[in-house]
């Protein structure tokens, strides 16, 4: 599901979300988004590990911006990513809304 | 600043549990005390599943079943019947037909005769229509359990009570059955693989593949003939394998502690899902490759790596079928290549069987021929390839259908359209198992075994 279009677009949009209309925290951001998902607030460890990942892959796609930008390329052909961050932070949200679209919290089957 | 971060956090979290959480929470404990209760019969259960223990070694590791999804006709494959050919356009006598129901088929119909001319094949005799010459030639390997019955006349129920023993959804499929008892061979791969030809899925659907009440990790995976096998095995432009490793780890560390909080075994199942997947992207490109195959092996089967079927795309694939469409020898080669990898169960839907309208694409004189013609080639060289590489000792090949025909054609208004109805109730399954090496034949104990296997399923 992480590779699934519709998913990787939902990822976009709910990292624009987070970005756009959180305080512009790295934490208040990850709760934002958290929340719209899955109607409660996540645990001081839930955010602290998408923290890590967020830093880790801001890190990595700020020493590759072409790598960003290919990544928010295959999201939407419609790109319009908040113009507050640069688009490789940008897609450090992205990776992490795509994560927390795939908790098995989020992935109701039954 | 961080402490007062944390508090808030905490706090926040507190406030805002909600019924739903409580609900999932309470359930959670009920399930406890059931678990204890359920535990005290430990002793029973443990009596039970002794007393079970097979008395024969099992030889068979792994299972291709070959399933032709609308029901092949028995009578114009499998089954001589020269007293119904000398009743052949007689009305069909009454007591055939008192106190029956029958689909499509009202008053007095008339009987239909097989089709096709029949003769003995092999040391053990067996009948075949000439439909499947090439079967024919290693017929001494197959047993043909004419035995088999069913109470359900519409695909969709005789579909699901053929693969997962009830006539209705959420039941698990025989092939998750079989990956959740023994497991797969091979952690790189799914173990029960799935694998579809003729233009379409079966009109049962993905529930014949479902794992039912057992964790879905147990469920059938549908690779596709062209393209790219798995849908969205392929990572997006811009992640690159570290970063989907990242990923991962942390999807996979969030749902542990989420199952260690909610015990809900359904996020463990989840974890090892998108860990099978990532090393998937590895595995599966390479092992459903069928270019490698040398020549003279694709020539065996009739396969043509690459071979893009217009039934994939047409609005109604029976119109444009081909006898020499290989999509379904594509499949078969698959099978041995998945099987020869260590996975368990693969199974395969070929859809277009439904003979009982007029063609194109419907009907026992002209459409019978044409699947014949796309499937007797792979399906007999699926048992000679196996064979000569040592595995059909080890691999059970399964083919059967739903369900077959009626002696009798279904009432119309076009005279001599033979329309036969599908409501039948003898299911034909002919198969190979090296369970008793060279035990083969119309009556062997290898073929009970199996008989049991599948019908003991609906015992409850």
């Amino acid at each position: 599901m992480m590779n699934d279009p519709v998913y990787l677009e939902a990822a976009y949009a709910l990292a624009a979300r987070m970005v756009n209309e959180a305080n512009p925290s790295v934490d208040e951001r990850i709760i934002h988004g958290f929340r719209w998902l899955l109607t409660r607030p996540p645990t001081s460890n839930e955010v602290a590990r998408l923290r890590q990942l967020q830093i880790d892959a801001k890190n990595k796609l700020a020493g590759n911006p072409e790598q960003a930008r290919r990544l928010l390329d295959a999201c939407t052909a419609n790109r319009s990513e908040p113009a507050s961050l640069s688009p490789d932070e940008f897609a450090s949200y992205v990776v992490v809304a795509s994560v927390i679209l795939n908790l098995d919290e989020a992935v109701m089957r039954n | 600043m961080e402490i007062t971060m944390t508090l808030s956090t905490s706090l926040r979290h507190l406030q805002q549990i909600t019924r739903r959480h409580f609900l999932g929470n309470a359930g959670l404990g009920i399930g406890a005390m059931a678990l204890s209760a359920l535990l005290d019969t430990n002793d029973v259960v443990a009596r039970q599943s002794s007393a079970t223990i097979p008395t024969t070694r099992p030889k068979a590791k792994s299972i291709i079943y070959l399933h032709m999804a609308g029901a092949p006709s028995q009578l114009d494959l499998f089954e001589n019947k020269p007293v119904l050919s000398k009743y052949d356009g007689h009305a069909c006598p009454q007591q055939y037909l008192a106190g029956k129901r029958f689909a499509f088929i009202k008053g007095v119909p008339t009987m239909l005769a097989p089709l096709f001319s029949y003769a003995r094949y092999g040391q053990s005799g067996q009948w075949l229509s000439n439909l499947l010459p090439h079967l024919s030639n290693v017929i001494d390997d197959v047993c043909v359990i004419r035995s088999m019955t069913t109470d359900q006349f519409n695909h969709v129920p005789a579909q699901l009570l053929m693969q997962t023993g009830q006539p209705r959804f959420g039941y698990a499929s025989i092939g998750s059955w079989v990956t959740y008892g023994l497991g797969s061979e091979n952690s790189n791969l799914p173990g029960f693989v799935v694998l579809a030809s003729g233009g379409k899925t079966p009109d049962g659907g993905k529930s014949l593949w479902g794992s039912g009440f057992l964790p879905s990790v147990f469920q059938g995976v549908q690779c596709r003939t062209q393209g790219e096998p798995i849908l969205y095995l392929t990572d997006p432009q811009g992640i690159d394998r570290e970063l989907r490793r990242w990923m991962i780890d942390a999807t996979s560390d969030l749902n542990r502690a989420k199952c260690e909080s909610s015990g809900d075994p359904e996020s463990l199942t989840r974890i090892s899902q998108y860990e099978l997947a990532y090393r998937m992207q590895t595995t599966v490109p390479a092992a459903v490759n069928i270019s490698n195959e040398s020549k003279s092996t694709l020539e065996l089967y009739g396969a043509v790596p690459g071979y893009q079927s217009l039934a994939d795309t047409a609005d109604d694939p029976r119109t444009v079928y081909r006898a020499d469409d290989p999509t379904f020898a594509n499949n078969c080669l698959l099978a041995r290549r998945l099987v020869e990898r260590g996975v368990r169960f693969v199974q395969l839907y070929d859809w277009g069987w439904d003979h009982h309208g007029s063609s194109p694409g419907e009907s026992v004189d002209e459409t019978l021929p044409i699947k014949c013609r796309q499937i007797d080639r792979a399906a007999t060289a699926l048992l000679i390839d196996l064979k000569q590489r040592g595995m059909l000792d080890e691999t059970l090949v399964v083919w059967g259908g739903e369900f077959g025909r009626t002696p009798m054609m279904r009432t119309t208004s076009v005279p001599n359209e033979k329309q036969v109805s599908s409501g039948v109730t003898i299911t034909r399954m002919h198969l190979r198992c090296g369970l008793q090496g060279a035990v083969s034949g119309p009556d062997s104990r290898t073929a009970q075994l199996m008989i049991l296997a599948i019908t003991s399923r609906r015992i409850p």
